[in-house]
């Protein structure tokens, strides 16, 4: 779904160039549930941003689905993004002056999708994420977890192939962080590929696969633990 | 105190530390001050500042009044019986409209304005001379030695303020004149008079009972009011009518006060514009409470700290507060030498409202920065700086501690009420300035439609050469009609010159005479019909005027005061008075001194000739009689029109030359091209338009930058969201969309309120407009598109912006 050969990204500033991507290589499967882990400023977010096609001043080759990427003009990154890539935030971002309808049904008014339409999709994902009582509340009015559960919610109602997600349990104490961690599993049993940014092993274990970026650059692949696990328990 | 003087000190730093929102907030203010200052500079001098008399409330205008319609000149012999038999006058004194005095003796003649005033005229202005006398009554009497008062400025520049100037002998329009007295310096009628002559009660200026040609002005007893003054004046009137049937029946008195007949047609003018100017100032205090919110908005930490360490809300608020006015106060500074610039640009483009109704017995009213109107500024600047500082301050200082810091984390936002007040500042923006340009757009409708106007004459290639021989020199009446046959002449043979005409009063310049008329052996004509204009021309004023000849003949030199009497009419004479019949051949009784057996002589229509707009552009034709010059029995000037073949202004040297090679001692008027005399008659309206565009168009950009600021600061604000919509999908057009759809939505509902005020108000401007009415919908529908337009520039450069905004980088993505 996702090959990536030798990206490089590197920001000016007063100490001269900083490369903060140093010629990243990355395959990712579709069905895979990437986790990305490493210290501040290794560089995670930035892969995600140009994973999910928001930053398009980087050199190297992105091919993604069938689409070679780095051929690719702003406006037809933002067209397959718009079709293939959910994104869930760290702050949830959610819109406070609308309420937890109207930020679902926000990203499908984008889409050439017909108000009727609209309207289904959001009543269905209310009734999925068990938010049907509070459609109308603002989400000043919810709790971290389920300010989050809405933002999910909103990235995935489009049906994106692509789920991104910047440390989506940042903002959540454990059990909210739990929550949201296993509808990520439910959601990558259906068929999502997922690339998360996370600090927690705890979290990263729910994906299949764990990635670390030091310095700019993804150190060798390992298996998640919870897959070692598994494996062990076969073996033996 | 202390406190004060550190809150100046504070709110100084603050606005240095910030010079671009100082600059534009008080560029603002000192536009909307400025401009306001500067109009009413001119609402203080010609309707609100005292006239320069002792007591001036006593004075009035006492005018004749037909059937109690309008008012009238004065007949001499009713002025005579109002000074002797009324009782309400303290004085009462009677002048004519004006004239202009030959004064020779220096290198070059030189026409001075002047007055012919009765005795009194001095005692009724309550004005002393700083030398010598005022008139006494024998100074009036038939046969007196000739006597003046000069002006100070004429003492002063002619006479070098000779101290023994009282016994000076001068000639004035070739007439020996005793100097008796020197006038102040303060006291400046509107017509510049510099040169005051007796009228002489001679007996036939006291039986002329249908010549209603002066004015009459009177001070009131103390105690004695204006109404019972005019009572008084009715009942003469009313005897009078009773021993004299024929001429002074149905002629009614009305008494104006001073201070109004001075203003004259100016006030709606002037209202109207000081109106326009205050929304303008509206306008500019909007703009700036929308800075100082958007301002309190990035400001918030610090209230909050304020708070925090123990500030009350009142001080919060006076500390924001001092910050507005000191921005007011140097706006108002700023608005002052503004001000200064624009009254001298009202001084050179209407020197008329320096010199309002100068025709009537009005004094000047020099515009100036006085005490009272820099007293207006000050005062303007401190209700501007409490007005739009004091919301935006009652709104900051409203914030919560608590809240704040929680907001810090995720960046400055603003409550719901403060971005509702800031749309509601725009809305009131855009409705003000949208009434602003719907009176502009009327305004240049009506002057566009008056610019239309065919005056009827060919105003290309046309000089004009105001002469008035002195009667003195030229009391032979033969005499001087030779001088102007041979002076037109001379000038006719001028290379350039194609033909010459002339006529005692110029279209379109001002001054009129109407004369009762009737047909030959015809019952009296009906009223509307029997007084037309009377003008006194020469042969071929109409071909150097371009009037066309529809019918009969022009005047010849054969046309001489042994031959028939003849008249030209135009064609509304023509129309009116002989609907079915020939005019030709017809003959008229005009009352111009051709009497004979107790009848006016009959005199025989021999042309028509095409109408002309002749009082002004924006009055329909009236009907004129054309008398030829040669069989006037008046002593009239002339006023020379020169059809030329070259560009009329290169013939006024060889003009001038010509004339002083026939009388080296005549003075000569005002020298103009005809083009030049339609733009004056028509240089009011032109102001009117022009200064009310230039207000509406301030109110356009202050609205438009109103807009932007407001949708800028929204997108500044708004940085996250259209982040988030654009990495949620939004493309750049979705963005644009939905910033300019916010713009615009503000624009239009301003708009609706403005359209609604507008068709309030524009019903006020009804008098000041020509053949446009207030309602005009043209008007409407244009200004209201060109607002719209603005606001889409002014929603554009936010939204563009706003659609550049990187999604990650608006998220503040690591």
């Amino acid at each position: 779904m996702i090959r990536l050969r030798q990206i490089k990204k590197s920001f000016q500033d007063k100490s001269g160039v900083n490369e903060v991507l140093r010629g990243i290589d990355l395959e990712v499967t579709e069905g895979e549930f990437v986790s990305v882990m490493g210290p501040s400023g290794a560089g995670k977010s930035l892969l995600l941003s140009i994973l999910g096609m928001y930053d398009s001043t980087w050199q190297g080759e992105y091919y993604f689905l069938d689409q070679t990427i780095h051929r690719l003009n702003p406006k037809q990154r933002a067209e397959l993004n718009k079709r293939y890539i959910g994104f869930v935030f760290q702050q949830f971002h959610l819109l406070d002056d609308l309420t937890v309808a109207e930020n679902l049904e926000m990203p499908l008014s984008y889409r050439a999708i017909r108000k009727s339409e609209r309207e289904a999709l959001v009543a269905d994902m209310l009734d999925r994420i068990g938010m049907v009582a509070r459609k109308n509340v603002y989400p000043s009015r919810l709790s971290g977890g389920l300010q989050q559960l809405v933002a999910v919610a909103r990235a995935i109602i489009t049906r994106p192939r692509l789920l991104l997600a910047d440390e989506p349990t940042g903002n959540l104490h454990s059990e909210q962080g739990r929550q949201i961690m296993e509808l990520f599993q439910k959601l990558n049993r259906e068929g999502t590929t997922i690339i998360q940014v996370t600090h927690s092993e705890f979290n990263a274990g729910y994906g299949n696969r764990v990635l670390h970026i030091l310095d700019g650059q993804i150190e060798e692949p390992e298996k998640s633990t919870r897959d070692r696990t598994t494996e062990e328990q076969q073996a033996k | 105190m202390q406190n004060i003087i550190q809150d100046l000190r504070y709110a100084i730093r603050i606005l240095l530390k910030n010079p671009g929102f100082t600059a534009v907030a008080v560029l603002t203010l000192a536009i909307g001050i400025g401009a306001n200052t500067a109009i009413f500079s001119v609402v203080h001098a010609v309707l609100l500042r005292p006239l320069p008399i002792e007591e001036p409330d006593r004075v009035v205008h006492v005018w004749e009044s037909w059937r109690g319609e309008g008012t009238a000149p004065v007949a001499w012999p009713k002025f005579v019986a109002w000074r002797e038999q009324s009782r309400s006058f303290e004085s009462i004194a009677g002048c004519n409209w004006g004239d202009g005095f030959s004064l020779t003796g220096a290198d070059k003649p030189e026409i001075i304005a002047g007055r012919t005033i009765s005795p009194g005229f001095f005692s009724v202005l309550k004005i002393q001379p700083i030398t010598g006398r005022t008139f006494v009554p024998d100074d009036a009497k038939a046969g007196a030695p000739p006597v003046t008062i000069i002006g100070h400025d004429l003492w002063r520049n002619r006479f070098s303020s000779d101290p023994n100037i009282v016994g000076r002998i001068i000639q004035l329009s070739h007439k020996t004149y005793t100097v008796v007295g020197v006038l102040p310096a303060e006291f400046r009628m509107a017509n510049k008079a510099q040169v005051f002559v007796p009228k002489i009660e001679e007996a036939e200026l006291l039986t002329e009972r249908e010549d209603h040609s002066d004015q009459v002005v009177a001070r009131l007893r103390p105690g004695a009011t204006l109404r019972q003054a005019e009572a008084e004046l009715n009942t003469i009137a009313a005897r009078l009518a009773d021993d004299h049937p024929n001429t002074d029946k149905n002629w009614q008195v009305k008494l104006v006060p001073l201070r109004e007949q001075t203003a004259g047609g100016l006030q709606s003018t002037l209202w109207t514009l000081f109106g326009a100017v205050a929304f303008v100032l509206l306008i500019a205090c909007a703009n700036v409470a929308n800075l100082l919110l958007a301002r309190s908005a990035v400001r918030r930490k610090e209230i909050a700290i304020r708070a925090a360490l123990g500030a009350a809300r009142w001080r919060v608020i006076r500390q924001l507060v001092t910050e507005s006015l000191v921005l007011a106060a140097l706006g108002g500074a700023l608005a002052v030498l503004l001000a200064h610039g624009l009254i001298t640009v009202v001084q050179i483009t209407r020197p008329d409202l320096e010199a309002v109704n100068a025709w009537h017995v009005s004094m000047l009213t020099p515009l100036r920065l006085d005490y009272s109107v820099l007293g207006f500024a000050m005062l303007l600047s401190l209700v501007a700086g409490v007005l739009f500082g004091l919301a935006p301050a009652l709104a900051a200082s409203r914030i919560s501690l608590e809240e704040t810091l929680k907001e810090s984390a995720r960046g400055t936002s603003q409550g719901p009420g403060h971005s509702s007040f800031r749309r509601f500042l725009i809305v009131a923006e855009v409705a003000l300035a949208l009434m602003l340009l719907t009176g502009a757009g009327l305004m240049l409708r009506s002057f566009w439609k008056l610019a239309q106007v065919k005056p009827g004459f060919d105003a290309a290639n046309v000089l004009t050469v105001p002469i008035h021989p002195p009667q003195a020199k030229y009391s032979d009446r033969n005499r001087r009609i030779q001088f102007f046959n041979d002076l037109c002449e001379r000038l006719r043979k001028l290379p350039g010159v194609e033909e010459v005409g002339g006529n005692v009063y110029l279209p379109l310049a001002g001054g009129n005479s109407q004369l009762s008329t009737k047909v030959h052996g015809r019952p009296p004509l009906p009223e509307g019909q029997n007084s037309p204009n009377y003008r006194v021309v020469t042969p071929n004023y109409f071909r150097s005027m371009g009037i066309p000849l529809l019918q009969g003949r022009d005047f010849t030199e054969r046309d001489t005061t042994n031959s028939t009497l003849a008249v030209i009419v135009n064609e509304a004479f023509a129309r009116s008075v002989f609907p079915n019949e020939n005019p030709l051949g017809q003959r008229l009784g005009i009352g111009d001194g051709w009497w004979r057996d107790g009848d006016h002589l009959p005199r025989e229509i021999v042309g028509v000739v095409a109408n002309v707009r002749d009082g002004s552009l924006d009055n329909a034709p009236a009907p004129e009689l054309f008398i030829p010059h040669s069989q006037s029995l008046w002593d009239f000037g002339l006023n020379l029109v020169l059809r030329t073949q070259v560009k009329p202004e290169t013939l006024v040297r060889p003009v001038r030359e010509t004339i002083w090679a026939m009388d080296k001692d005549q003075a000569i008027g005002d020298i103009k091209t005809m083009e030049r005399v339609i733009a004056e008659s028509v240089a009011p309206q032109k102001f009117n338009a022009g200064l009310l565009s230039g207000f509406a168009v301030l109110a356009l950009l202050l609205a438009a930058i109103g807009i932007y600021g407001v949708l800028a600061y929204s997108v500044s604000q708004r940085t996250r969201e259209l982040g988030l919509r654009m990495a949620l999908g939004a493309q750049r057009s979705d963005i644009l969309r939905l910033v300019i759809r916010q713009g615009t939505a503000l624009a239009i509902i301003g708009i609706a309120f403005g359209l609604g005020g507008a068709f309030a108000l524009t019903r006020v401007m009804r008098a000041l407009l020509f053949e446009v009415e207030p309602g005009d919908p043209l008007t409407f529908v244009t200004v209201s598109l060109l607002l719209l337009a603005a606001a889409l520039l002014a929603c554009w450069l936010p939204a563009r912006r706003a659609a550049r905004v990187h999604p990650m980088a608006a998220l503040r993505y690591e």
